[in-house]
This record gives C-alpha cells, sequence and structure tokens, in this order.
C-alpha cells in the first residue's frame, strides 16, 4: 500500500493510499492537518516516517521533458521544527514489509542515535525523502517547503 | 503514486509537443528564433517549485558528437566570457513585461538580465541548480502553475551560436522541468 498517513492526536488516522489519491478519494489538502502527531510514508519496502506533534507536509517531486513525459523522482514528508525540539532520533528497523526509517522529536535526550536540534533550525522543515530511482532514503533540513 | 504529468504545448491548452524540438539551422553568431512554449499539468492542485534545467540527452542519439560533449559545450557556451564564444540555451520569461519578450537576452557580460537566462555550470544545469519559474511567465506566484487546461504560463527557449564556433553539427539535449505536487 504505497502512500501516506496521517496519524492525529486523538489516535484517528486519515490514509493517502495511492490509488485513493489517483481516484480522488484522499487528499492531502483536503484532509485535515491539525494536532497531527506523527506521518508515515509508504514507497515499495521503505516506509518513512517522522513522529511528533507539529505542522506536516507532504509532497511529491517530478520531472518532465518533451515528448518523453513527466516521471515521478522522489516523494518526501516535511515537520517544521518547533522551539520544544530539543533531539531528535533517527532509528532505522525492520517492519513487515521492509525497512522503517524514523525520525522521531523530543524535548528531552535519551540513548541511540540521538541528535540535538540547532536553534538555529527552528522555522525549518526536517525533511525525510525516498528517491525512488536509486531506492534510498535520507533526511536533511531545509528552509522551505519542497 | 499517480503522476502528475506537464504537458508542454505551442498554444495555450494546445496540443502536446509529440517530438523533439526542431530549433532549426543557426550560424556561428546567431540566434534561433525564440520559440514560446507552454506548460500546464492534470493535477487538481497547483504544482510547485517549477524550475528548469538542461541536461545530456537523454533520448536515441543522433547527433555528430556524443550527448556527453554536446552538454559540455553547450553550458561552456553560456559560461563563456567574451562575446565571440558566449552564447548557448537562453529562456526569456518576460511574456507578461509590457512589450511581451523584449529583447534583454543574455550577453557575455550580463548573464542574468531582466526576464531571461542562460543555462550554464551551476546555473540551470541540473535539478538542484534549476531555475525557478517567475511571475513574468504569467504565473499566479513563483514556482507555481495553477490547475487548469490555460494556465496561460509561457516563455521562449532560443539557441545562440558564438560566432567563434568551429564545429557545424547537429547538438541535442534535454530541457526538463522539476516540480512538486501535494495532493
Amino acid at each position: 500500500m504505497n502512500g501516506w498517513t496521517k496519524f492525529y492526536a486523538d489516535g484517528s488516522t486519515y490514509i493517502g493510499e495511492d490509488s485513493l489519491v489517483y481516484r480522488g478519494k484522499a487528499s492531502w489538502r483536503r484532509s485535515s492537518s491539525d494536532r497531527l502527531v506523527k506521518v508515515t510514508l509508504q514507497h515499495d519496502n521503505t516506509l518513512l516516517s517522522i513522529e511528533g506533534p507539529g505542522e506536516y507536509w507532504q509532497s511529491d517531486e517530478f520531472e518532465s521533458s518533451f515528448p518523453g513525459g513527466s516521471t515521478l523522482i522522489r516523494r518526501r514528508i516535511q515537520r517544521k521544527i518547533l522551539p520544544s525540539d530539543n533531539f531528535f532520533w533517527v532509528v532505522s528497523s525492520g517492519w513487515e514489509s521492509g525497512t522503517q526509517h524514523h525520525i522521531k522529536f523530543h524535548a528531552t535526550a535519551g540513548s541511540g542515535m540521538v541528535f540535538p536540534v540547532q536553534r538555529s533550525d527552528i522555522g525549518t522543515w526536517m525533511t525525510v525523502e525516498y528517491d525512488v530511482a536509486k531506492g534510498k532514503w535520507g533526511y536533511r533540513i531545509v528552509k522551505g517547503l519542497l | 503514486m499517480a503522476t502528475v504529468n506537464l504537458t508542454w504545448s505551442y498554444a495555450d491548452g494546445g496540443n502536446a509537443i509529440s517530438d523533439y524540438v526542431d530549433h532549426g539551422n543557426v550560424p556561428n553568431g546567431n540566434n534561433s528564433p525564440g520559440q514560446e512554449i507552454f506548460v500546464r499539468h492534470d493535477g487538481e492542485s497547483a504544482i510547485t517549485n517549477v524550475g528548469f534545467f538542461i541536461r545530456e540527452f537523454t533520448g536515441t542519439y543522433n547527433g555528430d558528437a556524443t550527448s556527453n560533449a554536446d552538454i559540455i559545450e553547450i553550458l561552456g557556451w553560456g559560461d563563456a566570457n567574451t562575446a565571440a564564444a558566449f552564447g548557448g540555451i537562453m529562456a526569456h520569461w518576460g511574456a507578461t513585461e509590457g512589450s511581451p519578450y523584449g529583447s534583454n537576452y543574455p550577453a557575455y557580460d550580463d548573464k542574468d538580465p531582466i526576464n531571461a537566462s542562460v543555462h550554464r555550470t551551476g546555473i540551470g544545469d541540473s535539478a538542484e541548480s534549476a531555475i525557478e519559474l517567475p511571475v513574468t511567465t504569467g504565473a499566479v506566484n513563483a514556482g507555481q502553475i495553477e490547475a487548469g487546461e490555460t494556465p496561460g504560463v509561457r516563455f521562449k527557449l532560443r539557441i545562440s551560436v558564438p560566432s567563434d564556433e568551429d564545429t557545424v553539427g547537429v547538438r541535442l539535449f534535454d530541457h526538463v522541468a522539476k516540480y512538486s505536487y501535494t495532493s
């Protein structure tokens, strides 16, 4: 089930599975983005996720040249970094269909692969991407929505 | 993910360009006529972060050198800092400005005049360095194309051949749009 899922503070979810989006049955923009606590994005055997209450965005990047048509290049989820975000964890683990790469924001430090949030990063966007052609994932912090 | 398709055409809402764009035969020191190209897409919402770049030709190469040699040469034309060596792939973004598409194309000593660009090393030579779609193309916001069949977004593309070019032949390149879509 490729696509994204919104997770809300009350435990409910909204699923943007690709076939639903394609048929106009699901939409990131038309669904609520209030009180989100986590967003996941699945593409084939890779599951990406960001966790932590806040503002999220999802987008897909394409390239097009004539007369070749359009190609999906990468898929991404983004979360705006808050003043209360002091640390983030990066955890990769197996899941039922492949590998999950999870980034979780937290106010206090913990063990494992934990990084401090730079104060200069507040207001910028943690971006987790999946490169469709290369089959690779990565994360970076960018100034705006992509 | 459903692909959001970009359509390139010669008229707003017109038929999709179905073959490579031929910029014709251009003598040394001359420019091809600016070819006006319209872009639209089939997404329900606007596409954003729209930018353009050129890259090595990815189709079946039937030029006179190699696709790699062509892109290196074309970017070198744009990099050149003398009038005789300067040229390249130039875009004019001034469709909605006063007298549309004025004459201010790039020159060796002014590569970024108002409403025009030349693809060169580090400028429009990759997705990362794509030249953002400006509002003077008819876009509502920079880098954004609204949904619909006739968004009215267009620009002109021309080829400028340096006057000191010494090799006659066909050059091929890909002209690419990159863009983001949120459902």
